[in-house]
């Protein structure tokens, strides 16, 4: 059984997490996904594109975001979310990034509640490297 | 692994991807669930449920042998929709179809619709479907054309 999420508010924050984005996570992600993209794990090619450097899955950033949506919501994030997510930059390898959201709107349903959540990840320099808007339906 | 059609820059709009059939086995979840450093309970559980991102990913793989074929390819914006949860050990099938073309800079950008459903039973309601935008080179590592 899963605990039922205390019910959102608008306005309320989600993370942030940071996170060094390291060759490590990049190439223990590549072995877990099976997407070995040289341009995610080979320097050397890497460095002949035009980012000049191995870049993160945009997966894996997605997968982060994922992350901070199944930490607060649960069950109702992994069996009815949505997820719109668009790609702004890259995340270079060896950057640090933050992934944090906010919960937009709430609107109440028979039986619970419509939620939307904006997120993102960004450089440390605040640059949007992704951003996102999430969807998701909560009972009570 | 999808063999069928090796150039996916070349892919044109209404082609499809041979479907997929495959487990999502605890050993695939654990080391995914290890990458992305995802220690929510759900994923934990006596009857652990697949992280969402895990079942696009997982899904993804056939994919991802194509687009490893062109080396600076790029994801640029993600769909998906999760319709009930999927608990490990499940088996489901992915379906992936080009649903536009355009080409643009020397890169091929393609709309591909996925839609994954559990592999028993008769065709039913997907479990998770979406669009994934993608920048394909045009040219093959290699290749002489632009």
């Amino acid at each position: 059984m899963h605990e039922r999420a205390a019910l959102p508010t608008i306005g309320e924050v989600l993370g942030p997490l940071s996170i060094l984005i390291s060759a490590e996570r990049v190439m223990a992600y590549a072995e877990a996904s099976g997407d070995h993209n040289p341009l995610h794990i080979d320097p050397a090619f890497a460095a002949t594109t035009e980012f000049g450097g191995p870049i993160a899955h945009g997966m894996l950033l997605l997968a982060y975001l994922s992350r901070l949506m199944g930490e607060r919501f649960g069950l109702a994030w992994a069996g009815s979310g949505s997820l719109d997510a668009r790609f702004r930059a890259p995340a270079m390898v060896g950057a640090a990034v933050v992934v944090r959201g906010m919960v937009a709107q709430v609107r109440a349903v028979e039986g619970g509640s419509l939620v939307e959540c904006t997120l993102s990840c960004a450089n440390a320099a605040g640059t949007p490297l992704l951003t996102a808007t999430a969807r998701l339906e909560v009972s009570g | 692994m999808i063999q069928v059609e090796p150039d996916l820059a070349a892919l044109q709009s209404g082609a499809s991807l041979p479907s997929q059939a495959f487990t999502l086995d605890r050993q695939s979840v654990a080391a995914y669930l290890a990458a992305v450093e995802d220690t929510a309970p759900m994923y934990g559980a006596h009857e652990p449920i697949v992280p969402p991102l895990a079942l696009l990913a997982l899904a993804m793989r056939g994919l991802a042998t194509l687009i490893a074929q062109h080396p600076g390819s790029l994801h640029v914006s993600q769909r998906l929709a999760l319709h009930g949860p999927v608990r490990v050990g499940e088996a489901v099938r992915v379906h992936l179809q080009v649903r536009a073309r355009s080409e643009r800079r020397g890169f091929a950008v393609l709309s591909l619709e996925v839609r994954v459903e559990r592999a028993e039973g008769p065709p039913a309601a997907p479990v998770l479907d979406g669009t994934i935008v993608l920048m394909v080179p045009l040219s093959l590592p290699g290749s002489s054309h632009a």
